[in-house]
């Protein structure tokens, strides 16, 4: 099904001349045939070719079963248009509008063709550069929002500034009483510019900025990071190094499940969950401090390898602290899955309809509590997960419940999984790699690099030109295309009850806005 | 004249213990039930005086209005604590009677009530704010539907009190039925009491905006009933509202403490301390449903009132018949 495409794996390091170009007509109708056959779109986004004055259209593709991925490009003028693809593939639809907000080519028929993000202050930029390259970007101004009419109707407008100040986003909510018939999104607000930051940054800077572009997957990031710049430098990591990053990812993992967990029970007032968890949460933070020096894992994965390895005090008391959460986790867990007002909250309320999960291409736990087994360590496996399974967990109705359900399991699976890499951890003392990677890459000027981030999957992209320069960075996080399953899930539900789906969910700002 | 003196001494005594009782104890109750919660999920919570601090910080502050509000904005918080302190006045706390008494006042208990929920639905109604509109509309339909619930249950009690009417001279009367009561009571009435206080705890959860039907500790305002009504309050004025909310919670307690166990003792000091007790352990009940279950959705708000309205008539229905007031009809 992604025949026609460049078939690669995830981080292998490709070169742009043997990627097949094709008229952008055909790319359309080459992406469109490969998600009719099963596919899954990554990615759908453009570089300015200024020097050429073109624009090039990358399509990547997944094929999840197979292993494999796929990509092919198509170069057209600036300011050209072509049928839109979110027509046919409605997954298409925020990466469309954001090709349209930032090289400006017009997807003919797009069926919600609205800004994505707020342009960058000119201040912020370098000088000569401008971002976003659309004129009528009115974000936070005249937003063209979908409004129904009718004297029953009522709307609530909530944001952009957070009611827990976690980041801003605006929600119109359209209802008929306390049932939401329409919940529309504004996001960008926080559009900081950073796939243009990390393109002038040195690369010993880059992973700091990479791993501050959703500062609460940051181990996720940077391991997505790491291993495009290893693959593009042909470096090798040690197997202890992979383990410790693996590790690193299933802590972050951990972390923010469980503190989803007691946010989940803090928004249907069962205080004792929302205090547990809350607490144990404390215990992962730790252990990211433990390893890199930064509770929310900064500063610990780098190209390379890892900056410091366990000594082994530190990694008895970790396994020591594994074990005694592993105990209360699962005491706590069994008191918040049995109490009944607690199920009788989270059950049937805002569903995702398989359906839409596949159609719109969702990913991570909200994915999978639909029932569609997405999953990159399984899927697209790189490095410890090649040679280590992971269990997937599935839901059923895509209802809270089984958002929190999935969680619980992974929970439990990224436990036992922490513990054994502990156990198993060597000794040995890797020095810190400090490879140069000033110079341009030798092995290849493209790279796609997939990870699972907690809150599913984080693409990284780099396109070089031909001086080994990075002249394009790509950047999507798993809540860019999820925050259309908020959209979705909440239609027709309680607007009571839609800060349990949104913590269920638990979407990114940062990530999205870039 | 020294009987008729000490008499006067002794009522004053009662009536200031009642108004300190009234107007000075509600925020610690409230700071009891935080402090509970908190050591219940295993935290250290803050001392139980705080809601005091709460107020004293909240009243040295200035107040904001918006430009979209009018008067029924400023006058609501004092109307909200008038109803409170004046429905106070009319439940016997601690002692035998309460100092305003007179036939049929159970009425005026339930819509001087009412009158304080009016104004603060009214003021939110003022600000114009979405969220405000969606919290009075819940309010509102919560309220009448727990209506016809509060009244059976008043009924029931005029119906007890309606046995000894000659008493104090007042027939439908809080002060009338309570103080009449003694623990003996519950061994004839038991049956039409029992449904009656779990219909009145639920009230007291639902008219006080506790869990599960609102939760006072919540952030989200779209979830919230209470809260998002006096969100734009600010100032001395959400202290008013929060000190009128605490008094409506301790009325609510002190008439329930009072059908549940009506004992009163000869002496005042050992009618006040089993207040304090009585009002204590309905504190620990009602942090431990808060504790126990979470929040319900709030389409199954109206099945728990059903719920509660069936126990209240069948508390009307077992006096009634107890009462032997269907004796004359023919079988």
């Amino acid at each position: 099904m992604i025949d026609p495409f460049k078939i690669f794996r995830n981080a292998e390091p490709l070169r742009l001349s043997d990627i097949p170009k094709v008229t952008v007509d055909v790319l359309r109708a080459r992406t469109f045939d490969a998600i009719q056959g099963g596919a899954r779109l990554v990615s759908w986004f453009g570089q300015d070719l200024p020097g050429r004055n073109l624009v090039r259209i990358f399509a990547i593709v997944a094929d999840d079963p197979g292993q494999r991925l796929g990509v092919l490009i198509a170069e057209v003028p600036p300011g050209s248009a072509y049928r839109s693809l979110a027509l046919d593939v409605p997954a298409a639809d925020r990466a469309e509008r954001e090709l349209f907000e930032q090289c400006g080519i017009r997807p003919e028929g797009h069926p919600w063709l609205k800004p994505v993000r707020h342009p960058v202050p000119a201040a912020k930029l370098e000088p000569g550069r401008k971002l976003g390259t659309v004129p009528e970007n009115n974000i936070g101004r005249d937003y063209p929002f979908w409004s129904l009419a009718g004297d029953a109707v009522h709307e609530v407008g909530v944001g952009p500034i957070h009611a827990g100040v976690i980041g801003p986003g605006y929600f119109r909510f359209s209802c008929v009483g306390e049932r939401i018939e329409h919940l529309e999104i504004m996001l960008g607000f926080e559009h900081r510019g950073a796939e243009e930051m990390v393109l002038n940054a040195n690369p010993a800077r880059q992973p700091v900025l990479i791993e501050s572009i959703a500062g609460d997957a940051a181990v996720a990031y940077a391991i997505a990071h790491s291993q495009a710049m290893e693959s593009l430098h042909g470096i090798e990591v040690s197997l202890h190094d992979e383990a410790l990053r693996a590790f690193a990812l299933e802590n972050e993992r951990l972390a923010y499940h469980v503190g989803d967990l007691g946010a989940l029970a803090g928004d249907v007032a069962y205080w004792p969950s929302a205090a547990y968890f809350g607490r144990l949460r404390g215990e992962f933070l730790n252990t990211a401090m433990d390893l890199g020096g930064n509770r929310q894992g900064r500063y610990f994965v780098r190209p390379g390898g890892v900056r410091r390895s366990l000594a082994h005090a530190t990694k008895v008391r970790l396994i020591e602290r594994f074990r005694s959460a592993s105990q209360q986790i699962s005491d706590c867990l069994e008191q918040m899955f049995s109490s009944l007002s607690v199920l009788s909250r989270f059950e049937s309320s805002a569903c995702v309809r398989r359906e839409d999960a596949l159609a719109f291409g969702f990913v991570g736990p909200v994915a999978r509590a639909s029932g569609v087994g997405v999953d990159v360590r399984i899927d697209h496996p790189v490095g410890f997960w090649q040679r280590h399974d992971a269990e997937i967990a599935l839901g059923v109705e895509g209802s809270v419940l089984d958002r929190a359900t999935i969680r619980r399991r992974e929970i439990e699976r990224s436990l036992a999984l922490c513990l054994r890499i502990l156990e198993s951890l060597t000794d040995e003392r890797s020095a810190p790699v400090r490879p140069d990677f000033g110079t341009s890459p030798k092995r290849g000027d493209f790279c796609v690099s997939l990870v699972e981030s907690w809150r599913g999957q984080v693409m990284l992209a780099y396109v070089y030109d031909d001086q080994g320069k990075l002249v394009r960075f790509k950047s999507q996080d798993p809540s860019f295309q999820n925050w259309n399953a908020m959209q979705l899930a909440n239609r027709g539900n309680a607007i009571s009850d839609f800060p349990v789906c949104n913590k269920s969910c638990n979407l990114a700002y940062n990530g999205h806005d870039l | 004249m020294m009987a008729e003196f000490a008499w006067l001494a002794e009522t004053l005594m009662q009536r200031t213990i009642q108004m300190f009782i009234l107007i000075v104890l509600p925020p610690m109750f409230i700071g009891i039930i935080v402090k509970l919660k908190a050591v219940a999920a295993g935290r250290k919570g803050p001392p139980i005086w705080q809601p005091y601090l709460d107020l004293a910080r909240l009243s040295r502050k200035g107040v904001v209005y918006s430009t979209a509000t009018g008067q029924v904005f400023r006058w609501a918080p004092l109307l909200v604590v008038a109803s409170s302190i004046t429905a106070g006045l009319i439940v016997p706390m601690a002692g035998f009677t309460a100092p305003i008494h007179f036939s049929g006042d159970l009425i005026v208990f339930a819509y001087v009530l009412a009158l304080g929920r009016l104004a603060i639905i009214l003021a939110s109604l003022d600000t114009g704010s979405a969220f405000e509109g969606m919290g009075a509309s819940r309010e509102a339909s919560f309220a009448a539907l727990a209506e016809p619930t509060m009244f059976l249950i008043l009924v029931s009690l005029g119906l007890l009190g309606h046995a000894d009417p000659h008493k104090f001279g007042v027939e439908w009367s809080l002060t009338g039925t309570l103080a009449q009561m003694e623990m003996i009571t519950w061994a004839h009435y038991g049956p039409a009491l029992l449904p009656l206080s779990f219909a009145l705890f639920v009230l007291i959860l639902l008219e006080n905006s506790r869990v599960p039907f609102d939760d006072p500790t919540t952030h989200l305002e779209l979830t919230m009933i209470h809260e998002v009504m006096i969100l734009d309050h600010s100032g001395p004025d959400l202290a008013l509202m929060e000190y009128g909310a605490a008094v409506k919670l301790l009325v609510f307690q002190s008439l329930l403490g009072r059908i549940i166990f009506p004992h009163h003792f000869e002496s005042q000091w050992a009618d006040v301390v089993t207040f304090v007790i009585k009002i204590g352990v309905l504190s620990v009940c009602v942090t431990a449903v808060e504790v126990g279950m979470a929040r319900l959705k709030m389409n199954r708000i109206p099945g728990i009132l059903l719920g509660a309205f069936i126990l209240a008539a069948l508390s009307v229905v077992v006096m009634l018949v107890e009462m032997g007031e269907f004796r004359g009809l023919p079988s």
